[in-house]
């Protein structure tokens, strides 16, 4: 039982409790619609926040779109597969198609290009990437657009699609379009303009070599002396014109980037010996040491190109002999830095000759100029030997250096950094001997296509000359069919003919007739190098360059004639123990100078088949005594070199009293010195001949 | 402390020994209050440890018993009153990590001068869970009871160790390992 008390209490208690609640409920209810009237407030406050926000971004929204319109930017909205979600009206206006039929289109149908599925791929991976495509209008035509990309994401940051900004490029295009078309132009204009060059070599060349060629063989005909003069004027002539063109030709072939470097091993020091030797024997005309030094660190053979770095030392050389009357002229070859691949040489070429002037040196490199009038009269040449090797060395990422002294010499320059390969240099070539047969065309049949008669009759005199049996054919369709029905030793072959040019009868004499393996020799008055590879490539193996004088016919006869048979008769070959110079050449003498060393003999012999009848040329009755002096002195030691004897005592007395001597006596000497000369010089031709198949 | 605390007490008191024994350890205290409470009151904690040690006195139960009794009691008022807190969990483990993170963390916003413990609660693996109590009002035996509860309201076979962290009881570490 509760006590009374006790339940008074707990009534009492309950009630004060209620009250209690009741007041603290009424204070937070107060505090609830005061809490409520402030939030209110601030939903307000925040509503009109929004408002004044999404004003804001609806105008920034416009400003952009108005921005996009005024700068004519298509926009598309597209989801992941492409296909279109949203575009606005440029885009619209871009493509010629409504909102309306956008909508749901795939964006690949739109545009004129295959590699979009990649391009839309970039797209998926974030990257952001622009790319240049047509669009095709709903008309059918098209319009070059920038595209530029960005990846759309969804609230859970997924990317769900992307939108393409697009940009109007079709005046640009049609600007690069005409630029490039303008730039063609160009291309074909000079394209035009080379061969322009090309067909003036082949139509200076044809007739050159006719000239040539007739002068050749006129020589060998019986001349009064008058004659002979007059021959050698032409002779002269002829050879000046043919060294202008080959020089204008190298100009152009630089300036049209037809010259490339062509890399190869090879031994340094084996080329740099080779040039000394040829300057050796010219110099031996004046008082003139050449000198070599190499540096001992060249023990390898290097990366280079071999041709364009002898031709460039080839001209500095000359043009150094070319000025020095006395003293010496020295070429060195220097390593200034040497790192295991790589090795960085100067090439110095130092002569103690009349050198130059500051206002001189300025002018040297430049085309067509040479220091001064009067040397170029002097020395002959066109003046653009230096212009040559310096545009060479620019290609070969080099550049010539000079320094000149009026009076006291002058100094060519280059640096060269170049690859070292592991192949040691060869040893110097000491005496080697070898055996061989006296040439031989015996048995050979050789066919000569040509259309021109002047050509034709130059070469098949020059072979009947040789005992060579030959036929003639005048266009290329006449070769194929003379090679359908007989089969020959080796085809000659110009290239342009008319009725079947030569490239054309090539290919077809190596597929359609019995000759297909017979080797083949373009006969081309082009220098180009584009025209001779194609030459190559149509299956010819070799190529003589019109003009060309008898010795390169021989030259190519014997290389493709001669050695084969040689391979045959080895055994005969044994037998023989020695070479037997011909009789008319002062064979005493050969023997004391070479002994068994028939490589140097041969060496001497081509190189003064390369440099004397171009001195012999200019010797002329005409000629003030001074200039004939000249040669003479230049001529007369190098007769002796090749065992001309005879000639070089007749050159070498006239050359002593040439001041002294009545006019009319000069004249009568020049005259029998001539004559010999061209007797002997067939010689000399023809034991070259003999010496290159025994050396080989 | 709150009123509900209060009155949950109170309520429990007069279910188990008749209103005269809640009479008696009102009157028996010294109350601010005068033994007066509403639910949705604030009262001082003080008042509290009196009530609990009055009963302890008057019905020869130890105090730390008495808590866990109340601790057990009060979970039956939190299962009726809040049972979105249970129902957002799946197991005893989840709720229990719960607490700290979730249920005292609304409570606090429900009741902003609600004074509560700090929870620590580690998984030491799949089946086992390291609960830290930590609070000056030192009521870990009323934890204990919830605890209790709460496992066997999500149907856990387990052990429940305790061990204090700081001999005052204001942190004791449970050991919770499910079998
Ligand atoms: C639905 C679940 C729960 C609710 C609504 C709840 C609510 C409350 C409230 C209102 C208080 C009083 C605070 C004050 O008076 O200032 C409190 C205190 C407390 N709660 Fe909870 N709680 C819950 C679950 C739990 C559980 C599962 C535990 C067990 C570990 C727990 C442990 C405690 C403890 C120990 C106190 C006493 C204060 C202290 O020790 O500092 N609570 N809780």
């Amino acid at each position: 039982m509760i006590d009374t008390d006790i339940l008074q209490r707990k009534l009492d208690r309950e009630r004060k409790a209620r009250k209690q609640a009741e007041s603290i409920l009424e204070k937070k209810a107060l505090e609830l619609y005061q809490a409520n009237l402030e939030l209110k407030q601030f939903n307000e406050a925040l509503e009109i926040k929004v408002q004044s926000r999404s004003e804001a971004l609806f105008r920034s929204e416009k400003k952009y779109r108005e921005i996009m319109e005024n700068m004519r930017l298509g926009l598309v909205e597209i989801d992941l597969e492409g296909n279109i979600l949203k575009t606005n009206e440029v885009y619209q206006k871009m493509t010629g198609y409504s909102a309306e039929e956008l909508l749901h289109k795939n964006v690949k149908t739109l545009v004129n290009f295959t590699a979009f599925d990649s391009a839309l791929e970039d797209f998926k991976s974030l990257a952001q990437t622009s790319i240049e495509l047509e669009l095709i209008k709903k008309d059918g035509r098209f319009l070059w657009v920038l595209i530029s990309g960005a990846p759309i994401y969804n609230e859970s940051k997924k990317l769900v699609g992307r939108i393409g900004i697009h940009y109007d490029i079709s005046e640009q295009k049609k600007l690069e379009k005409a630029l490039i078309e303008a730039k063609e132009k160009a291309e074909q204009a000079q394209q035009a303009e080379q061969q322009f060059l090309a067909n003036m070599s082949h139509e200076i060349r044809t007739p050159l070599n006719a000239i040539i060629g007739m002068s050749h063989l006129l020589e060998s005909t019986k001349l009064d002396q008058e004659q002979q003069e007059y021959l050698h004027l032409i002779l002269n002539g002829a050879n000046l014109l043919q060294s202008l063109l080959s020089d204008i030709l190298d100009i152009s072939k630089i300036d049209a980037g037809k010259v490339t470097v062509v890399h190869d091993i090879f031994d340094l020091t084996e080329v740099l010996r080779r040039i000394k030797e040829t300057f050796l024997f010219k110099a031996r005309e004046k008082d003139l040491r050449i000198e070599l030094s190499i540096d001992p660190l060249i023990t390898h053979q290097i990366n280079s190109d071999p041709l364009l770095l002898n031709q460039v030392l080839m001209n500095l050389m000359s043009n150094a002999e070319k000025f020095t009357e006395s003293g010496s002229v020295h070429l060195s070859a220097k390593v200034l830095q040497k790192r295991e691949e790589k090795m960085t040489i100067q090439f110095l070429v130092q002569d103690t000759g009349i050198g130059m002037s500051e206002e001189q040196l300025n002018r040297i490199f430049k085309r067509f100029q040479q220091a001064n009038e009067l040397i170029s009269r002097d020395f002959g040449g066109t003046g653009l030997g230096l212009f040559i090797s310096k545009k060479i060395l620019q290609l070969l990422g080099s550049d010539i250096q000079v320094q000149s002294t009026l009076g006291k010499g002058s100094c060519f320059s280059f640096e060269l950094e170049t690859e070292v390969s592991n192949l040691p240099n060869k040893p110097p070539k000491g005496s080697q001997q070898s055996n061989a047969l006296v040439a031989t065309y015996k048995g050979k049949k050789v066919l000569i296509t040509e259309d021109n008669s002047m050509n034709q009759r130059y070469i098949t005199s020059l072979f009947k000359k040789w005992q060579v049996s030959f036929d003639l054919a005048t266009n290329g369709l006449e070769a194929l069919e003379y090679c359908q029905q007989k089969s020959y030793d080796l085809i000659f072959m110009d290239l342009q003919m008319p009725i079947m040019g030569g490239m054309e009868a090539t290919e077809k004499i190596k597929t359609q007739s019995i000759n297909q393996k017979t080797p083949i020799i373009a006969l081309t008055a082009s220098t180009f190098l584009s025209q001779k590879n194609k030459a190559l490539e149509s299956g010819m193996v070799d190529f003589i360059s019109k003009p060309f004088v008898p010795f390169h016919l021989k030259k190519v006869l014997d290389r493709y004639l001669v050695q084969e048979d040689l391979a045959l008769q080895t055994q005969a070959q044994a037998k023989l123990q020695s070479y037997s110079y011909h009789t008319e050449l002062d064979v005493d003498f050969l023997q004391e100078a070479y002994g068994n060393d028939f490589e140097s003999a041969l060496e001497l012999f081509e190189i003064f088949i390369e440099t004397v009848p171009e001195q012999m040329s200019r010797l002329s009755i005409q000629n003030e005594t001074s200039d004939n002096y000249h040669i003479l002195h230049k001529v007369h030691p190098t007769f002796k070199m090749v065992g001309l004897s005879d000639l070089s005592d007749m050159a070498k007395s006239l050359h002593d009293v040439i001041a002294d001597i009545p006019s009319i006596d000069i004249e009568n000497r020049i005259k029998s010195i001539l004559e010999k000369y061209h007797k002997d010089v067939l010689i000399i031709e023809s034991e070259i001949i003999k010496l290159r198949t025994y050396v080989a | 402390m709150k009123g509900i605390v209060f009155t949950e007490f109170l309520d429990m008191v007069e279910q188990e020994f008749g209103y005269e024994t809640v009479d008696h350890i009102i009157e028996a205290s010294k109350l601010e209050s005068g033994g007066v409470y509403t639910s949705v009151g604030t009262y001082p904690f003080s008042e509290m440890l009196q009530l609990v040690s009055n009963l302890s006195e008057k019905i020869e139960v130890e105090i730390p018993s008495l808590l866990y009794a109340f601790g057990k009691y009060l979970f039956n008022t939190f299962l009726s009153s809040y049972p979105a807190f249970f129902n957002r969990c799946e197991d005893g483990f989840s709720f229990l990590d719960s607490i700290d993170s979730y249920i005292h963390i609304e409570v606090k916003k429900l009741y902003h001068d609600a004074e509560l413990p700090a929870f620590q609660s580690t998984r030491l693996s799949e089946s086992q869970m390291e609960l830290i109590y930590r609070s000056s009002r030192k009521m870990s035996d009323f934890a204990e009871g919830l605890i209790d509860k709460s496992m066997s309201y999500y149907k856990h076979d387990y052990t429940l160790s305790k061990e204090l962290l700081n001999p005052d009881g204001s942190e004791v570490k449970f050991l919770i390992t499910l079998k």
